[in-house]
């Protein structure tokens, strides 16, 4: 009797951890301030389309999990947690691609103005002209650095903090020192110092470029890690399912099953998140 | 008495521990051999200047060492209730009572040397930010210009900096305080100071030149930190590739011993 309490416990414990989860994810997601996708009802960010792809894809993984353990209780909390980490893991892949444009439109609003500024020099005319080729959320605050740069020094400056702050580069910083001693201290910006910021572009795309390459294959080798954990983990269960008498060694037989099966899928859930938040830090 | 005779190797080691006491209050100890380190972990020297180093300028040494004390009291405190030490274990206590103790002391160095590793990362984009506004104006105006640019970390560093080069424009000693500030352990700081006095006091030719040689370095140390950070990133992924292995060989050998154990 014991023996079968302690499994109950264990159980118990296991859908604590499984809410603890969601609830953290919850948590986290909520204390993030930097969204980029907006999350207010998750599902309200996806078509239908998707939300039944999600469904199937849940649906479809907890009838796999459930030949390996016929357990209603592990399907339940599989098929949930699913159901609501998809999204997440969706929702987290979209902001991943639109980093990643984001740090394009971020090279290219550089490298434009470092040309354009050697040529010119006038930031007011190479800001606007810069402008009109950028696709992202950088057009927008480009166009308020524009209109502040009529406005004064203290507002040219307080809308470049916006910028440094939405985007963390160094060639922006040192970009912005350049366009503000240009403008209001009409500073004369030598070819050598335009130089020195086009190599610390280029050096940056190059590095940022070929972390975001070596992540993506360490993510696809984590993926298929996984799978094959899984399938391995299905096939040995198949066979020594046999062995495993009615009573206390099945229940402790499900509940390994249920530890290893939401163990691994919320792993996989972290692990995922962070490599998306990481793909194009500097 | 009694445990003197009952842990007799205590003879041989008192006066061998005397020596070296002598020895390491007289200096004869190599500043880097293992021994002398290992001593200055013993004897605690500066304990308030590490915790400032560390980061800990809110805290009191007092308050720190009562906290120190009190947590090794409470894990003694923990072994014998729970633990099963008795009375008769008492050297054991004492060595478990000293290490939880210094566990905190080498908190503090660990500590220490994080912020050190922090400020190496950081000082590039530091320096890189003075080197770019060294084009458009003399050294010192740049530096003073370059407060609104560098790093939070190095803001005081460069105002104290501003400062002292207005007291005394010509010499190196402003930089120099800088330096010994850190004793040392900014390794890029050295060079590229030097470098910026020489452009000080040159001719504008010979700024160019200097400016070509501090950049280069900046932009060859600026990338190895990037590097660094990538690959600390690269390989916190690598590493949690694992757990899907780990808990696939956990299982499978808990779901063995069950098996084995039922057979």
């Amino acid at each position: 009797m014991d023996k079968y309490r302690n499994v109950l416990i264990i159980q118990a414990v296991l859908i604590f951890v499984a809410i603890s989860v969601i609830l953290f994810v919850i948590y986290s997601e909520k204390k993030q301030k930097k969204k980029i996708v907006k999350r207010r009802n998750i599902y309200s960010n996806f078509p239908l389309r998707s939300l039944v792809t999600i469904f199937a894809a849940s649906l479809g993984v907890t009838l796999f999990l459930n030949s390996v353990e016929n357990n209603t209780i592990t399907s339940v909390m599989v098929f949930s947690l699913l159901m609501f980490l998809l999204p997440y893991a969706l929702l987290n892949n979209q902001e991943r691609l639109l980093r990643e444009a984001i740090f394009d439109d971020v090279i290219l609003y550089c490298q434009n103005m470092a040309m354009l500024l050697k040529q010119s020099h006038n930031a007011y005319s190479s800001l606007k002209k810069v402008q009109e080729d950028l696709q992202t959320s950088l057009a927008d605050d480009v166009a308020a650095l524009i209109a502040a740069l009529d406005n004064g020094r203290e507002a040219t400056i307080e809308s470049m903090a916006i910028i440094e702050k939405n985007y963390p580069y160094t060639c922006i910083q040192n970009l912005d020192v350049i366009i503000l001693h240009m403008q209001f201290e009409h500073a004369n910006i030598n070819d050598s110092l335009i130089m020195l910021l086009q190599e610390d572009i280029d050096a940056l795309e190059k590095d940022v470029r070929d972390n975001k390459i070596k992540r993506r294959i360490l993510r696809i080798q984590y993926i298929f890690i996984t799978a094959a954990c899984f399938v391995t983990y299905w096939f040995f269960i198949k066979q020594i399912r046999p062995s495993f008498a009615d009573g206390f060694e099945k229940e402790i037989f499900k509940v390994g099953n249920a530890v290893y099966i939401l163990s691994t899928l919320v792993s996989l859930f972290f692990v995922d998140r962070y490599f998306n938040s990481t793909t194009t830090k500097e | 008495m009694t445990l003197l005779l009952k842990y007799p190797y205590i003879f041989a080691i008192i006066p061998f521990a005397i020596v070296i006491v002598i020895a390491y209050f007289l200096d004869a100890f190599p500043k880097s051999s293992v021994l002398k380190k290992f001593l200055d972990l013993i004897a605690e020297k500066d304990l308030g200047k590490l915790m400032i180093k560390a980061g800990l300028t809110n805290t009191s040494v007092v308050s720190y060492q009562i906290l120190r004390v009190g947590l090794a009291f409470m894990v003694i405190l923990i072994l014998f209730v729970f633990g099963g030490i008795g009375k008769d274990d008492i050297i054991l206590a004492v060595g478990i009572w000293l290490a939880m103790y210094k566990l905190l002391y080498v908190f503090l160095l660990i500590k220490e040397r994080n912020r050190i590793n922090k400020l190496n990362q950081e000082l590039p984009y530091c320096i890189k930010a003075v080197s770019y506004l060294c084009y458009l104006y003399p050294v010192n105006n740049a530096f003073e210009k370059s407060i609104d640019y560098v790093p939070e970390v190095f803001k005081y560093d460069i105002e104290t900096l501003v400062k002292d080069i207005d007291e005394d424009p010509l010499t190196f000693a402003p930089y120099k305080k800088w330096i010994d500030r850190y004793e040392g352990k900014l390794t890029l700081l050295d060079g590229c100071l030097r470098n910026l006095y020489r452009m000080s006091s040159s001719t504008s030719k010979e700024q160019d030149k200097h400016l070509a040689n501090l950049n280069s370095s900046l932009s060859a140390e600026t990338r190895r930190v990037r590097k660094a950070k990538n690959d600390s990133i690269n390989s916190t992924i690598t590493w949690l590739g694992m757990i899907p292995v780990l808990l696939l060989a956990t299982m499978l050998i808990v779901l063995i011993v069950v098996v084995v154990g039922a057979l």
